[in-house]
């Protein structure tokens, strides 16, 4: 696989929310809001490359026998490093995302990336793969939050956009709306990632 | 076996060593900035506008010794602050205090802001014990706004202000506190 590839393959073929659908925690939760999504999807691309950097780094430095608790240390260091940094430089963003800042450490991506790929890729390959898979939630969060908050809020941003007489649907913001919307999307990416196929 | 079981946990120690060594830099960074965040989200904007229209925020006294000094010898004192807008601008001076004559179930506690060039800003009453419907009404702004723009250089005295209707205890107690904020502040922050 050269580089582009790599890229490409988180963002799109094994993009972590539309196709492999890990850490949907997170996603359903926190994706009321263009704002938040974008704000996890940074965050998430911080700690995945991160720990994607120090991984590839200390693969041959760490044992196969404890390569799990050590990938654990490190992704919980990256997030706890977000997770100070947020709270003192972005604080509304911060209080927006509460708990699930600290829930990046068990969110699915991190570690299957630390596993499958940087333990055993070259630097190189994994920073890449990180900024892959981290641009691919990013681009799902953002996907979704913005129809959740035009739906719900009838705003995006924040701005309003749809005029004064639109009556917010209120589920849109709910988990039932969110799990709803979250379904369609899947739906609509796999109909046009098959069409393209056939 | 027994030499790879040690191999195993030296690294294992040593990852979560240098992480934890990472961390501990970095949460002594941050702290100072994440508990102003804190105290700033925790002042209520409805207190900071009625007592210093514009400000955002108000930080204690960097000269602690000062508010040590002012505590010492007068025991009604709280705090000194100071008031700052959005952009880190001093707006004036901020005493809370106690009141130093009781009210008619107790002290009420004040903010009393004071412009750079001496006046009141604005009062707030923090806590009081006032009967509600009565005495509760001093920390309305109906009665709270008469002292903006008092000139801070003397003691307000009873003549100069019109006490609520049915409340003369809480009203006179509410004005000690006043007083005794213009008493410090003309003291030691003019």
């Amino acid at each position: 696989m050269n580089k582009l590839q790599i890229f490409n393959n988180g963002v799109t073929k094994e993009n972590p929310i539309l196709v492999q659908q890990v850490g949907m925690c997170a996603t359903l939760a926190i994706t009321t809001s263009l704002l938040n999504g974008i704000g996890m999807g940074v965050a998430v691309i911080a700690v995945l490359t991160g720990s994607n950097i120090v991984i590839s780094l200390l693969r041959k430095f760490i044992p196969d026998e404890v390569r799990i608790p050590a990938f654990i240390i490190v992704i919980a260091a990256f997030t706890t490093i977000i997770d100070l940094l947020m709270h003192a430089y972005t604080f509304e963003l911060y209080k927006a995302l509460g708990v699930f800042i600290p829930l990046i450490v068990v969110n699915c991506i991190i570690l299957a990336r630390a596993e499958a790929f940087a333990s055993k890729n070259s630097l190189s390959d994994s920073i890449i793969d990180g900024l892959g898979m981290g641009v691919g939630y990013l681009v799902a969060m953002i996907l979704l939050s913005s129809i959740r908050e035009i739906l719900g809020n009838g705003t995006i941003l924040g701005f309003r956009i749809l005029p004064e007489a639109y009556e917010p649907m209120m589920m849109a913001v709910q988990p039932p709306g969110a799990f709803i919307l979250l379904g369609l999307l899947i739906g609509i990416v796999n109909y046009v990632s098959r069409s393209k196929k056939a | 076996m027994k030499n790879n079981f040690v191999k195993l946990v030296s690294i294992l120690f040593i990852i979560a060593a240098v992480s934890a060594g990472i961390l501990a830099w970095l949460n002594d960074t941050t702290k100072d900035i994440i508990a102003q965040n804190e105290a700033m989200a925790s002042m209520d904007p409805a207190i900071l506008e009625a007592v210093m229209p514009g400000s955002v925020m108000f930080y204690d006294f960097e000269d602690t010794a000062l508010i040590d000094t002012v505590k010492a010898e007068n025991n009604k004192i709280i705090n000194l602050m100071t008031a700052v807008d959005a952009s880190d601008n001093e707006l004036g001076k901020v005493v809370r205090t106690w009141s130093t004559v009781k009210g008619f179930n107790g002290d009420m506690e004040l903010y009393v802001g004071f412009t750079s060039d001496g006046q009141i800003s604005g009062v707030s009453v923090i806590s009081h014990q006032e009967t509600s419907g009565v005495g509760s009404k001093t920390a309305e702004p109906a009665f709270t706004e008469q002292f903006i723009g008092k000139d801070a250089s003397s003691e307000i005295s009873y003549s100069d202000y019109d006490a609520v209707t049915g409340a003369t205890y809480s009203s006179e107690s509410f004005l000690s506190a006043v007083n005794n904020a213009i008493k410090v502040y003309s003291d030691y922050l003019k």
